[in-house]
């Protein structure tokens, strides 16, 4: 008994520290791929409770972090997948569409190209640039190969580049 | 373009893109908040792990149960009398089957060359005016369970084992036991708690198809003739008598404890 008391402080701690640790920047960068801080903090949160529920086996994985990067990336693809259900559906009843794509908060010419962005190179993007991730953890955390991460980076790169070639 | 435009791209993208990033702070507070919520989904988890093996184990148990084989379920299937016309068609010469419900010991007896304990021919014309008239060869499933439309009087007997339901059987002018018909060939199973024996009236003639005791009785053929059949069951301590006679073209039965 003393020692599964011991052990369950241990577990804790080293999940209290990788919260305090990635929670932050997981939920800005995926603020930036889904235009909306709530919506990231509910994906992060979301999985985080995840790996607490099994944090015995995901703290003995190699990247515990980019096992939660990737549940929370799951998570907001499953919330872009109902917020275009919930599109499809207003679309055949004829009415007007709601603002379930929220306008970006800050009205400036990047982040209006960026809310236009397929929701693949937002994420990628946003992986990439805020959360400073190599190619290699991006495609980890997206489930698709280093291959497919260049691409969508590149074509992200591409529509950007429009708002910032006249400050670079 | 050149790698240092690349750069340069990135690097404005990393500004810019990280100008959009909101702050997020109190990461403590934050997780101090959601500690009771993943304490809940750790719960629900744990609660939903342990349902799911006891469900399997439930479900293993009852398929293990159903397949093993089960020694009551055998032991009804044996006590189920065969059909005299069952026993015409094999025709055995003698045949002895035990149960261990009630470790009863079935004597068959073939019509045929067998000195004992019936010398009748296992078919033949029933008579009609003795209220023995030949029925439709329904299997009997259950004794007792017979409606006997063509035994006049008859009590309608009791399932097998029934030691207390003396005085039963009306319709043979008996006065104890328990009276079963057969549907076939007018076979008739008269039971007492020291067993039980099946004798078959045709032609106004009687004859011992087979005797049944109950546990720890051992049977005695004393009679087996045509006009009277009496067997005796004895055990240590009490002995029952089965008495069947023909009376003015009838089977009388007299069953009682000595």
């Amino acid at each position: 008994m003393e020692e599964g008391e011991e052990a369950a402080p241990d577990r804790s701690l080293d999940f209290d520290d990788t919260f305090r640790r990635c929670f932050g920047p997981m939920v800005r960068s995926l603020a930036v791929a889904a235009g909306d801080r709530e919506v990231a903090a509910d994906c992060v949160q979301d999985a985080f409770m995840r790996a607490y529920v099994r944090w015995r086996r995901v703290s003995r994985l190699d990247d515990p972090v980019g096992w939660i990067r990737h549940v929370a990336v799951n998570r907001m693809r499953d919330h872009f997948r109902k917020l275009e259900r919930g599109g499809r559906a207003y679309s055949r009843l004829n009415t007007e569409t709601p603002a379930v794509a929220r306008p970006p908060q800050d009205p400036s010419e990047l982040a209006a190209l960026l809310a236009q962005l397929p929701q693949q190179q937002r994420i990628a993007a946003a992986l990439f640039y805020v959360d400073d991730l190599s190619v290699s953890d991006v495609a980890q955390a997206m489930g698709l190969s280093d291959g497919a991460v260049k691409y969508h980076l590149h074509a992200a790169r591409t529509t950007l580049r429009e708002a910032l070639e006249p400050q670079s | 373009m050149s790698t240092d435009e690349f750069d340069d791209l990135d690097r404005a993208l990393t500004s810019g893109l990280s100008a959009l990033a909101p702050e997020v702070e109190g990461a403590d507070e934050t997780l101090a908040s959601l500690r009771p919520r993943f304490r809940r989904a750790r719960r629900r988890a744990r609660v939903a792990k342990a349902g799911g093996v006891i469900a399997a184990l439930l479900v293993v148990g009852s398929v293990a149960t159903l397949a093993a084989p089960s020694s009551q379920r055998t032991n009804v299937r044996v006590s189920s009398p065969p059909t005299t016309r069952e026993r015409a068609r094999h025709r055995p010469a003698v045949s002895t089957s035990t149960s261990t419900v009630r470790s009863t010991t079935t004597t068959t007896a073939a019509p045929v060359g067998s000195p004992t304990p019936t010398s009748t021919p296992a078919s033949g014309p029933t008579d009609p005016a003795h209220g023995f008239s030949p029925r439709p060869p329904t299997p009997t499933t259950a004794p007792g369970t017979t409606p006997g439309t063509n035994q006049p009087g008859d009590g309608g007997g009791s399932g097998a084992g029934n030691g207390g339901s003396h005085g039963g059987q009306g319709g043979d002018g008996g006065s104890t036991g328990t009276t079963v018909p057969n549907s076939d060939n007018g076979v008739r199973t008269y039971r007492s708690d020291g067993g039980s024996i099946r004798v078959r009236f045709t032609d106004g003639n009687l004859s011992l198809v087979s005797t049944a005791p109950a546990s720890g009785f051992q049977p005695d053929v004393r009679k087996n003739e045509s006009q009277e059949v009496e067997v005796r069951f004895q055990s240590d301590h009490t002995e029952w008598r089965i008495l069947v006679q023909v009376d003015n073209g009838h089977p009388t039965v007299q069953i009682d404890e000595s």
